[in-house]
Order: C-alpha cells, then sequence, then structure tokens
C-alpha cells in the first residue's frame, strides 16, 4: 500500500513539473518581455510614446518575419544558419533586376522565389541524404555567401525604385506599414502552428519523427516545406530590410541574422530538440532582442553592454524553460533509482 | 584485408584528399610548390588547426562551440594588454590561456550545470566576449605588441617548419594521444556514441564535458596568442569567424558532429585543406577572390553528400 502511495506522489510531482514547464514555455518570454518593459519604463527617459511602439515594431519586423519561418525549422528539429546569407543572395538577385527597371512586384517575386528555391534545396539535401542540417548549412553559408559577393561583384547595389521603397518606407498617419506586416504574418503562423494539419504534423515530427512517419505524416515533404518556407520569409525580410535602408551591401547584409533569428526562436520557448512550434513566444523573442539593444541606445550605454546583456537574458530565458529548474531530473529520475536502491536493500 | 583497406582508407581519408590537393595544385600553379609559399600556409593552418584542436574534442562529446572566433580575438587582446604592461614573455602566453580557459569554464558551466543547450550557451558567449571585448579597448581599438621575441615566435621559422606550426604540432600530437590513450579521450568517443549509456556506466559525463570546453577555450585561447605574434597586434575582430573555419575543418577531418566518430588528428589536416584551397585562389589570378567560399563550400558539402552515401551503402551491406 505504501509504495501504490509513493508511486501516485511521484506521479503527481511529475504532473505538476510538466505543467509548470508548459507554462513556462508558453509564457515565460512574454513576462521576460513585460518585465524589460516595466524596467524601461522606470529607467529610460521618453520611453512612454507611441514613437517607441513603433520604433520597436520597425526595427524587429526583419527578424520576425525570419524567425518565423525558423520556428517551424527547430521545431522539426531542424536547424539553418544559412538564413543570413540566403538572404542576401536573393535580396541582391532582385535589387540587380531592379537596376536593369524591371517592374518592383516582378524583382520582388523573383527574389522570393529565389530563396523559396534556395530553401527547398537545402531541405531536400538534409531530410534526402540524412545531413546534419548544422553543418550543412554552415556550407551553405559560406557558399551563399561568396555567391552573392561574386553576383554583385562585390560592389553595395543602390535602390531607387519608389514603388520599391514604399513598402519599407509608407506610414499611415503614425502608424508604420511594418505593424501590417508583423500582425499579418503573426496571425498566420499562429493560425498554421495552432488550427492546421501542417502545423500538427510539425509537432509530431518534431516531438518522434520516426512515430510521424509510421502514422502516416509525410514527414519528409513537411520537413523540406519549412525550410523552403524560411527561406521565402528570409528573402521576404530582405526585401523589406532594403526598401528600408535603400542600399544593399553584399559583404554585410543579412549578417548576424541566423543568430539572432535562433535566439528569438529558443527564447520563445520552441526546443532545440524539436516539438511545438511556439509563434507567440517567437514573437517575443524577436521584440525583447529588439527591446534590450534600445535600452542600451536610449540610455547612452556603449553597445557592447548591450552584447552582453543580450547573452545573460538568452541563456537566462532558455535557462527558465529548461528541465533542471523544474526540478523534473531530481524528482524523476533520481528518486526512481533511490527508490529502486532500497528496494534492492 | 579487404577491412583493414577499408579501415585505413575511412582514418585517412582527410590525409589522402589533403595530399591530392597538394599534387594537384604543385602541377596546375607552378609558384604553389615553393618553400616560401609552404611556409606561409602553415603559418596561417596553424591558428585554425590549433582551434579545430579543441573544438574536435568538444564535437566528440556530441555538443559545439561557436565562440571559438572570439575567444581567440579575446586572448590576442590579453596577450597585447600584458605585453603592454610587463613585458615579460611567458606570462604574455600563460596569462590568454589562463583567461580561455576561464571563458571555457563559464561555456562549461552554463551547459552542464543550467543545462541549456550548447548551440544557445556559446552563441550567447559568443555576443558576450565580443561585448567584453570591445568594452576593454574602448571600443575595438587594435593593440600593438612591441615584444621582439613574443613576434618572432609568429614570423620565424626553424628550419622549413614556422614556429607557430610547431606549436600546432606539438598540441595535435599531445590532442591525438590524449584522444586515444587517456581516460579522457575515451570518455570523449564514450559519451558522443551514446550519453544515456555513458551516464549508465558511472563515467563523470557533465564533469568530462566541462572539461572540454575548458579544452577547447585553451586550445582557442593559445591560437590567439599564435595570431597576436603574427599580426604584431591584439583585437577581437582578429578570430571573427574563425569558428566557422575550426568547424569546417573539424567536419572536413571527418568528425561526425552528432559526436562519437572521427580521429582528432584529422582536424589538423582539414585545417590545411581549407587553406590551400585559399592559397590557389589567392595564387590563381584568373579566379577573383570571392569565389573562395564557394570553393570551400562547395568542397564541404561533396564530402558531406559522400559521408552520407558511404553510411547508407555501409549500412546497407550490414
Amino acid at each position: 500500500m505504501v509504495k501504490e502511495k509513493e508511486v501516485q506522489a511521484l506521479k503527481k510531482r511529475g504532473d505538476q513539473a510538466l505543467r509548470r514547464r508548459e507554462f513556462t514555455a508558453r509564457y515565460g518570454a512574454i513576462l521576460v518581455f513585460i518585465a524589460l518593459t516595466i524596467v524601461n519604463l522606470c529607467i529610460t527617459p521618453n520611453f512612454f510614446s507611441m514613437f517607441t511602439v513603433w520604433n520597436i515594431i520597425i526595427q524587429s519586423a526583419p527578424t520576425i518575419i525570419t524567425a518565423m519561418g525558423m520556428t517551424f525549422v527547430i521545431a522539426v528539429s531542424g536547424i539553418d544558419i544559412s538564413v543570413g546569407s540566403s538572404m542576401a543572395l536573393s535580396t541582391i538577385i532582385s535589387t540587380l533586376m531592379m537596376a536593369q527597371g524591371y517592374s518592383a512586384i516582378l524583382c520582388s517575386f523573383v527574389g522570393i522565389a529565389a530563396g523559396f528555391g534556395l530553401g527547398l534545396m537545402i531541405g531536400t539535401l538534409t531530410v534526402k541524404f540524412d545531413i546534419q542540417p548544422m553543418v550543412l548549412t554552415l556550407a551553405f553559408m559560406i557558399m551563399l555567401r561568396s555567391a552573392s559577393r561574386i553576383t554583385c561583384s562585390d560592389k553595395s547595389i543602390q535602390v531607387l525604385n519608389e514603388a520599391f521603397t514604399s513598402i519599407g518606407m509608407l506610414r499611415f498617419g503614425t502608424v508604420p506599414i511594418q505593424l501590417i506586416y508583423v500582425a499579418a504574418i503573426t496571425a498566420l503562423f499562429y493560425i498554421i502552428a495552432e488550427f492546421t494539419v501542417f502545423g500538427k504534423s510539425v509537432e509530431a515530427i518534431g516531438n518522434n519523427s520516426m512515430a510521424a512517419k509510421l502514422s502516416g505524416i509525410r514527414s519528409d515533404l513537411i520537413a523540406v516545406l519549412t525550410y523552403a518556407i524560411l527561406g521565402g520569409l528570409a528573402a521576404t525580410a530582405g526585401l523589406l530590410t532594403v526598401a528600408r535602408s535603400m542600399n544593399c551591401n553584399p559583404s554585410s547584409f543579412g549578417m548576424g541574422m541566423e543568430m539572432e533569428a535562433i535566439a528569438a526562436v529558443v527564447i520563445g520557448g520552441t526546443s532545440m530538440s524539436g516539438g511545438k512550434p511556439r509563434v507567440l513566444g517567437t514573437l517575443a523573442g524577436c521584440f525583447i532582442m529588439t527591446l534590450i539593444t534600445m535600452t542600451v541606445n536610449m540610455n547612452g550605454i556603449p553597445a557592447s553592454y548591450s552584447m552582453i546583456f543580450k547573452a545573460v537574458i538568452i541563456v537566462m530565458a532558455v535557462y527558465l524553460q529548461s528541465d533542471q529548474i523544474l526540478g523534473r531530473r531530481k524528482s524523476g529520475m533520481s528518486m526512481i533509482w533511490r527508490k529502486r536502491k532500497e528496494a534492492r536493500q | 584485408m579487404k577491412e583493414r583497406i577499408k579501415g585505413f582508407s575511412k582514418d585517412y581519408a582527410a590525409f589522402i584528399a589533403m595530399l591530392i590537393i597538394i599534387a594537384a595544385a604543385s602541377l596546375l600553379f607552378d609558384n604553389f610548390f615553393s618553400a616560401n609559399n609552404f611556409n606561409n600556409l602553415f603559418k596561417r593552418a596553424s591558428i585554425i588547426g590549433i582551434m579545430a584542436i579543441g573544438e574536435a574534442f568538444v564535437i566528440l562529446t556530441g555538443s559545439i562551440d561557436l565562440s571559438v572566433g572570439y575567444q581567440c580575438g579575446f586572448a590576442s587582446i590579453i596577450a597585447a594588454m600584458i605585453g603592454a604592461a610587463t613585458g615579460n614573455m611567458a606570462l604574455m602566453i600563460v596569462v590568454p590561456v589562463i583567461v580561455g580557459a576561464f571563458w571555457g569554464m563559464l561555456n562549461g558551466f552554463c551547459v552542464t550545470k543550467l543545462r541549456v543547450q550548447p548551440f544557445i550557451v556559446t552563441l550567447a558567449a559568443m555576443s558576450c566576449i565580443n561585448g567584453v571585448g570591445l568594452l576593454i579597448t574602448d571600443g575595438g581599438n587594435s593593440i600593438g605588441i612591441e615584444h621582439d621575441l613574443f613576434n618572432r615566435m609568429g614570423t620565424e621559422s626553424i628550419g622549413i617548419l614556422p614556429v607557430s606550426a610547431v606549436i600546432m604540432l606539438a598540441v595535435v600530437l599531445t590532442a591525438a594521444m590524449a584522444s586515444k590513450y587517456l581516460r579522457f579521450g575515451r570518455y570523449c568517443y564514450a559519451i558522443g556514441g551514446n550519453e544515456d549509456s555513458a551516464i549508465m556506466k558511472g563515467i563523470p559525463v557533465d564533469r568530462i564535458k566541462f572539461l572540454t570546453y575548458v579544452l577547447s577555450g585553451m586550445c582557442s585561447a593559445l591560437a590567439g596568442v599564435v595570431m597576436a605574434a603574427r599580426t604584431h597586434s591584439g583585437n577581437i575582430l582578429l578570430g571573427e569567424g574563425y569558428e566557422m573555419n575550426a568547424l569546417a575543418a573539424a567536419v572536413l577531418g571527418g568528425i561526425l558532429l552528432s559526436g562519437g566518430r572521427g580521429k582528432v588528428i584529422n582536424s589538423m589536416w582539414g585545417a590545411i585543406i581549407i587553406m590551400i584551397i585559399g592559397n590557389i585562389i589567392n595564387l590563381n589570378k584568373n579566379i577573383p577572390y570571392q569565389w573562395e567560399g564557394c570553393v570551400t563550400g562547395g568542397i564541404l558539402l561533396l564530402i558531406l553528400i559522400a559521408q552520407s552515401v558511404i553510411t547508407r551503402v555501409s549500412k546497407a551491406e550490414a
């Protein structure tokens, strides 16, 4: 009888831990974001204004668009560190076309299609040839960066097409157009993740790819698609950035975007080993990254501090979501071991 | 016999590939096969080679260390600062390595105690080390080194081999022995092969992982010292992007990123292959220098596809 009670107690603790884990994964990033905002309201002068809000949205829009795609790639337990380079290549293709005098819509379409194609290639190689995505995309990161420098013979390109720059510059009153992009893309991916077969399949593949395959999910196709979607989104983000800066430098454009996006996704609670894609968490993660930069800038602190803050916050955010803090490791495995040891004695 | 040949070619694939590339390059470019060029090549390869050795141990346990590039730059700053303050050569070498070990400890602590994924920890460390490096140099100023003996360590040669290559060989030989004969090395392979069964066998997994990060930090710091001696300066940006080179060197050397397989010594051949590719493109005036990444990445991609095909075939045979 005593044993049964113990087992039940153990079960209860396990359940509690799981629930807490679910809670931190779902709301952890949002809580950190709220905390950061409150800190900012107290210490940063002129923080409380709509200007700041729009600024955060404008600055984080490209990262958000990329990170949404990255969320799904990480959810199928993949990773893509070539997004910065593929963003550069596809953006350079469309800006070069624009310099030739083609229409803005056609050029944007070609750029996004190029990004989609690159993602398709990466996805096919990693899924069909069973190559580790980390190294594969490392090879692509090096290759595509060099390819984008070759395409425009290492010169930076100016974009003066007004129809095109308006997609990044347009404002309705004071509301920047980026708000629409961010809202639309977040809503779209939230619906995909929560209510569609695709989203559920992604979650199933991330949790256990073998089981997903055996239960009839076309896991290969879906995994490849996530990479392709990420490629297309990265190209979109690149176009949006160029439309605002009107300039594209092949050797630095998009550099570091892969790290920014991955960090935002992981802060948002999507597990690096795959599982549920947390779209809203990713959104909060992107805002957190931008907010740190803004806090440092608005308070006149040297930019190097923002790098250190970012590092600390990334590690803290992931630590808060890990098993360790929930005590599951301690309460789960080691308790069972101790019980077994006692039973043997 | 067939088995032995198979095993041999698997173990020395990177070495053979390097020999083939050297032979091809010597035939194609008449200014490639000269003592001067090789001297230069080894000077550059030794920095990545030393870094890749530390990285190799981390990869063997199935982890990853992305922060080695900035650790290298940070060590060069420390070496330059110590040089400016004391002018003592021994301190200029030892202190950066100790600081590197400290960064490694920080990485190892976050991975083993906080249980944050290695990718995220070292990604954050990249940003953190860059930030601290910029901070102590007032926003990324280079610090010159005027210590003559120290600078000669990066530029002089003993016979045909540059001093930095001798340092690399010493590190590589020690590491190769350690990975084969020391308990630490065998444990690394065991953890990379199957971490759960390593725990069940009573291997101190956390301690070994911690140690690999410390080792990686020390190796990249040593690479940073060699770099400082070669460039006569210390700057955080000196090692920027080298983490990808070190990773690529380890992968070209046949060390699987999933851990548990590969020879540590092969990452040195990987480093030399990468440098030769860059060297060929520099020597050949017909190929613009932007192509370097395309060729390196392309070769890396081909090797990855070949690896995957080979493992699939050998699996099908078994």
